[in-house]
């Protein structure tokens, strides 16, 4: 074929052009590091590399979360583990007050002790957390526990609300981080045994008061719910005029109603101030004083309070009064409130050993995204030095053989 | 005549002819480096012999013409592949625009931006009543609004580019028509006797700048006159006259001799123009579509979650929503409305300042099934050619056990009306009589009746709308622009769905199902009036249905006066009624005003929320409806209004609540249904419909960008190759190799030489002669 010399120039001009292009993207993925500097580089790399850098973003996010969420726990589980020694210390302390004859000097400075447990375990439900509330449900910004008079605490008012703190420690799990306080430290079992499961009650089928009958709610463990059926089957059992009786607890005032299916002209007679087994009697268990009451529809007077609170404070108020079946009885209140203790922070034990797990599993889906990542994204330096090298010296033999053809002239030969 | 005299008549020829050989020579040594310049080369003769005696004698030399090597075939195909490259070049240059400022490849652009925004949301949810974390929430809000915009605002630059570019190109077009046209009268002049070698290289590089603009069709006539035509036909250069391209509206039109525009844009493939109108109607409308809808999904996902939670406090002073309808009111014209659920709820809570428990005031936005019984006897209306608004303002069973109460409204008047219990039609109190199908009505609905001039009913009727829409689980909201009855005036109406828009008009004299966007809108009959409107909602597979404005809508004042209505009568709690009124803005808009010391919030209405806070735009996160206009609701510039919390079934709640925050920040996983474009110059846009995350979605978008980025640049590489490679070989045939000249020059110089000596020869002989005395 004929050759020009607008061929040649145009010729050389291209592959230097070309050759000079490639030397600068060896260069620029050198100099950068990165194999993809323009999205068009590697369109399906990138649109990976775009997802998992937000994937990784939201692991960075999701190991942020789970530190707020330990720091959370940690606290919790510091507080409690507290509160579970106090109540340790408390069962000791009124474990030597049943040994033997006690003195009321004795017994008035183990309750000066109780105050004292009492006000520690009330700073600890009271914890915080940068500035937030451990155990006020979903108001942090409220203080939860306050005694309802402070000078002569009847008992802690819980001023929280019963929605749980919630954090998200993963892409499709929500960790409760901060408790309700009522769900910490308000009991929702009731140990029941031989120091609190008899109920002395009279009937009056319409011929006036019969007999005192007795009965026990069998010893265990009981919700609210187990105590209305326990406490209506045991009375309705050893009813002697054949009354069925329910009982019911009303959750929004705290209260248990018993009621008997004996209609107008009966009544019945709850002995819980002069039963014969008044001081192992349930009353204070479910709301009601130690006086006799009697009706149709009886509801307890008080609200039931399981909580830690009321349990030291009933102790320490039973030390004070020297009531020595009221001490034996918060035996069992302290030993429900310690189970719930361990319970509590044994719960908080496995969230934290689950957190753990995640963190492990988010560094390793880190290391993997960020592989993955740099290996689509990132150049094998060795690789792209040795192709610089390569284009360095194709561009320099192109030099030089573009030197020495444009050189050639007929016109150097004539 | 022989002898010593011919002698010299050949060394002159000789010298002339080597003389011109030598010119020519030159010629081509000089424009050695001329683009498109073609060589020539004199073709030499021997001149008509004599008969001398008995013999025929050569008369030496002559130039019969000086020739051009040149292949048309060659000079076509080249100028087919530049204008081809110069498509590609055209295109990849405002690609390579594109991706940059998609800028990908960095930490900081939109992915980045969305990460961001949600960590915020994380971050509030591990620390709900913190203000730096409420600031951050804000701010990665307003930057990653802002981010939006300005990809919105950078495409709608380049496109503002492109079509200046585009415009000069035209200008250009025309002044290379105007060149190649006057050439055209120089060759045809000069193509009688010679070759108009010169003028013929100078066309031919005109014609190839003319087709790297624009793909064109050359033919040359026998009189050497080059007629241009574009790639369809339309006439550029014609001998010595020439047309015009112009710019019209934005699009490319051919100008015919009576200035009449045909429009040529989406035929125009090649060239820079063609590569230009390419990146300008369908590579970047693509990204400037599908980035709305990324927008658009962000903003009704973050705030129908924002708007049905709380922030720290509720809102105590005049709340006016950030969407309004058009001046009908109906809901369906808000930019959200198409998303409003109405088996759902609105519910609000009110609270006062003595801490009672909140009290909660629940708009039912159910949708009535009754309608105009059409035909029915005794329906009358006392306004002609008007519309009636009738509003329910009880709700009830149409010829039920109660009476159900109305408003009507026209142009001229409003009044009230009643259907009482066991009747089917409404008796209003200008003595008009709406008769209604059985069903249900419930209060706070409105429907529209258009009444023609003889005070008949005459809303619109359509026979069916058919066909396969182009865009997908769209609205398409038809506007009346200009009025008159269907079948007897011309009825203008304009249509717009999320991306396109375009305008028909009904023609009374043809038939009046009309082609829209892939479905076929078959009108029946009606009354129209400027301003009234339809609209068809399309689902996951273009499947059009209708929704006329006859049909039971609520209106921003119908809900005002529900809302008005239940706020007044609420029950409970110790906070009392009708301490929040709701009210109407001039500009059709919805206001809520609490009485002074009341404060109100807004919740999930259980057991569905009906969506109408976020669509009227109360307590939303954002507001906007687009990558032009999203931003952070100004309600917001008190952080304390960033609604983490979301209120119980009482109305109460903890204010480090963080229940609402994790579910925005949820929406990352949420996968969601988000419409996928395809533009094409044809005219055809078309969506389909993918399940993706929003973050899914965006990766999908860059990734169709970097692959048509690529398959641009490897089209150039093609394309310079195939140029390279027919230009050799038109300069195999056509270039200037200087060697070769180089042997010509001394060719003729050297036969230039030897014909001087054979005239010097002559010259001799002569003075022998003369000297012989």
């Amino acid at each position: 074929m004929r050759v020009t010399h607008t061929t040649i120039y145009d010729a050389s001009m291209t592959r230097l052009q070309k050759l000079v292009e490639d030397f600068n993207t060896a260069n620029q993925q050198v100099s950068t590091g990165k194999k993809i500097n323009r999205i068009s580089d590697d369109p399906v790399g990138l649109s990976s590399v775009v997802g998992l850098r937000s994937n990784l973003s939201n692991l960075d996010q999701m190991t942020e979360n789970i530190r707020t969420a330990n720091t959370w726990l940690t606290e919790s589980e510091t507080a409690l583990d507290s509160i579970e020694g106090l109540v340790e210390d408390a069962k000791i302390l009124t474990l030597s007050m049943t040994n033997g004859t006690i003195s009321q000097q004795e017994l008035d400075s183990a309750a000066g002790q109780v105050q004292e447990m009492l006000g520690q375990v009330l700073d600890l439900a009271n914890s915080q957390v940068n500035g937030q509330y451990l155990f006020a449900g979903t108001k942090v910004d409220t203080k939860p526990y306050a005694y309802d008079d402070p000078a002569a605490p009847t008992e802690a008012i819980y001023s929280g609300n019963d929605g749980a703190f919630t954090l998200k420690t993963g892409k499709n799990t929500n960790m409760v981080v901060g408790y309700s306080g009522e769900d910490i430290f308000d009991s929702k079992t009731l140990n029941v045994d031989v120091t609190n499961n008899m109920i002395d009650f009279r009937e009056d089928d319409g011929s006036g008061f019969g007999a005192e009958i007795s009965v026990s709610i069998p010893s265990g463990s009981y919700t609210r719910a187990d105590l209305e059926t326990a406490i209506g089957t045991a009375m309705t059992d050893a009813s002697v005029a054949g009354f069925t009786y329910t009982a019911t607890y009303d959750p929004t005032a705290r209260t248990y109603t018993i009621q008997h299916d004996g209609g107008a002209g009966t009544a019945v007679d709850l002995m819980w101030g002069t039963g014969s087994n008044a001081s192992q009697s349930i009353a204070p268990d479910i709301g009601f004083s130690a006086t006799d009451v009697s009706g149709n529809t009886i509801a307890s007077d008080q609200p039931v309070e399981w909580s830690i609170f009321k349990t030291l404070i009933d102790l320490k108020q039973y030390f004070t009064t020297g009531d020595t079946s009221g001490i034996e009885r918060s035996m069992t209140r302290l030993d429900t409130q310690f189970d719930n203790m361990i319970n509590a922070v044994s719960e908080i034990g496995y969230k934290g050993i689950s957190l753990d797990i995640k963190t492990t599993v988010i560094e390793e889906l880190d290391f993997s995204y960020s592989s993955q990542k740099a290996d689509i994204e990132e150049v094998d330096i060795i690789e792209a030095i040795n192709k610089l090298k390569a284009a360095e010296t194709a561009y320099q033999a192109a030099l030089s053989s573009t030197s020495r053809i444009m050189q050639m002239s007929l016109l150097d030969y004539m | 005549m022989s002898g010593i005299g011919m002698i010299l008549n050949t060394a002159k020829h000789a010298l002339a002819a080597q003389q011109i050989g030598l010119n020519v020579t030159g010629h081509n040594i000089s424009n050695v480096n001329t683009e498109n310049f073609s060589r020539q080369s004199a073709v030499l003769e021997n001149r008509d012999p004599v008969h001398y005696n008995n013999f025929i004698l050569g008369t030496g030399v002559e130039v019969n013409s000086v020739i051009r090597s040149s292949s048309m075939l060659l000079e076509n195909r080249l100028m087919d592949q530049k204008s081809e490259l110069a498509r590609y070049n055209g295109a990849e240059s405002y690609m390579a625009l594109l991706e940059s400022i998609f800028n990908e490849t960095s930490e900081t652009n939109l992915s980045g931006q969305i990460s961001d925004f949600w960590n915020a949301w994380h971050d509030l949810s591990n620390m709900p009543t913190g203000f730096p974390e409420r600031l951050a929430v804000y701010d990665s809000g307003a930057r990653l609004a802002e981010q939006f915009q300005w990809l919105n605002d950078s495409m709608l630059q380049v496109q503002t580019d492109i079509e200046r570019e585009v415009q000069a190109g035209i200008d250009q077009i025309n002044t290379l028509a105007d060149q190649i046209a006057e050439i055209n009268v120089d060759i045809v002049a000069d193509s009688i006797n010679n070759n108009p070698n010169d003028q013929l290289d100078k066309r031919n590089a005109l014609v190839n700048q003319l087709a790297g603009l624009i793909d064109i069709q050359t033919y040359e006539q026998p009189t050497g006159a080059l007629t241009v035509a574009t790639n369809t036909g339309h006439l550029l250069v014609y001998g010595a006259d020439t047309f015009k391209l112009e710019m019209r509206s934005g699009q490319v039109n051919w100008v015919d001799s009576q200035s009449g525009g045909v429009d040529i844009t989406d035929k125009i493939k090649g060239g820079s123009l063609g590569g230009w109108l390419e990146m300008r109607d369908e590579v970047l409308p693509k990204y400037q579509q599908e980035l709305d809808v990324l927008t658009e999904e962000l903003i009704w996902n973050v705030n129908s979650l924002h708007s049905q939670g709380v922030g720290i406090d509720f809102f105590t002073d005049t709340l006016t929503g950030a969407y309004r309808t058009d001046s009908t009111q109906m809901f369906d014209t808000l930019a959200f409305g198409d998303r409003i659920d109405y088996t759902g709820d609105f519910k609000m809570w009110v609270k006062d300042a003595a801490g009672n428990p909140p009290v909660s005031i629940t708009v039912d936005m159910d949708t009535s099934t009754s309608g105009i019984d059409y035909g029915a006897a005794g329906m009358s209306f006392t306004t002609p050619s008007d519309t009636y608004v009738i509003t329910a303002t009880s709700s009830g069973t149409v010829a039920g056990a109660t009476d159900i109460n109305f408003t009507w409204q026209t142009s001229s008047g409003t009044g009230t009306g009643v259907m009482v219990a066991g009747d089917d039609f409404i008796t209003l109190d200008d003595g008009s009589q709406v008769n209604l199908t059985a069903g249900s009505i419930v209060e706070g609905n409105s429907l529209r009746v258009n009444v023609d001039a003889a005070g008949n009913e005459d809303s619109l009727k359509l026979n069916s709308v058919s066909g396969t829409a182009n865009s997908a689980l769209d609205t398409y909201r038809f506007t009346v622009k200009t009025g008159g009855v269907i079948g007897t005036d011309p009825v203008e109406i304009e249509w717009q769905n999320s991306a396109t828009s375009g305008i028909f008009i009904i023609d009374p004299t043809a038939p009046m199902d009309i082609e829209v966007d892939g479905m076929t809108v078959d009108f029946a009959s009606g009354t129209m009036f400027s301003g009234d409107v339809f609209t068809v909602a399309t689902d996951d597979t273009g499947n059009p249905s209708s929704q006329l404005s006859d049909a039971w809508n609520w209106t921003v004042s119908s809900f005002a006066d529900a809302f008005n209505r239940a706020s007044d009568t609420v029950a409970g709690g110790g906070v009392g009624s009708g301490f929040v009124q709701a009210s109407v803005t001039t500009d059709n808009r919805l206001s809520f005003t609490p009485a002074a010391g009341y404060s109100f919030a807004f919740s999930d209405a259980q057991p569905q929320d009906a969506g109408v806070a976020a669509a009227l735009g109360f307590n939303t996160f954002f507001t906007g409806d687009s990558a032009s206009n999203i931003a952070v609701n100004s309600a917001l510039d008190d952080k304390d209004n960033i609604a983490a919390a979301l209120l119980d079934s009482v109305g109460e709640y903890g204010v480090g609540d963080n229940s609402n925050a994790i579910a925005i920040a949820e929406i990352q996983y949420t996968t969601i249904e988000l419409a996928q474009w395809n533009f094409d110059r044809s005219g055809v846009d078309t969506s389909g419909i993918t399940s993706n995350t929003l973050e899914g979605f965006y990766q999908g978008m860059v990734g169709a960008m970097g692959i048509k980025s690529a398959s641009i640049n490897r089209n150039v590489e093609f394309n310079q190759v195939m140029v390279e490679k027919i230009k050799e070989q038109r300069d195999a045939l056509s270039g200037v190799n200087l060697d070769e000249e180089m042997i010509n020059l001394m060719k003729f110089q050297h036969a230039f030489a030897v014909a001087s000596k054979l005239l010097t020869t002559a010259d001799e002989m002569l003075q022998t002669l003369l000297s012989v005395k």
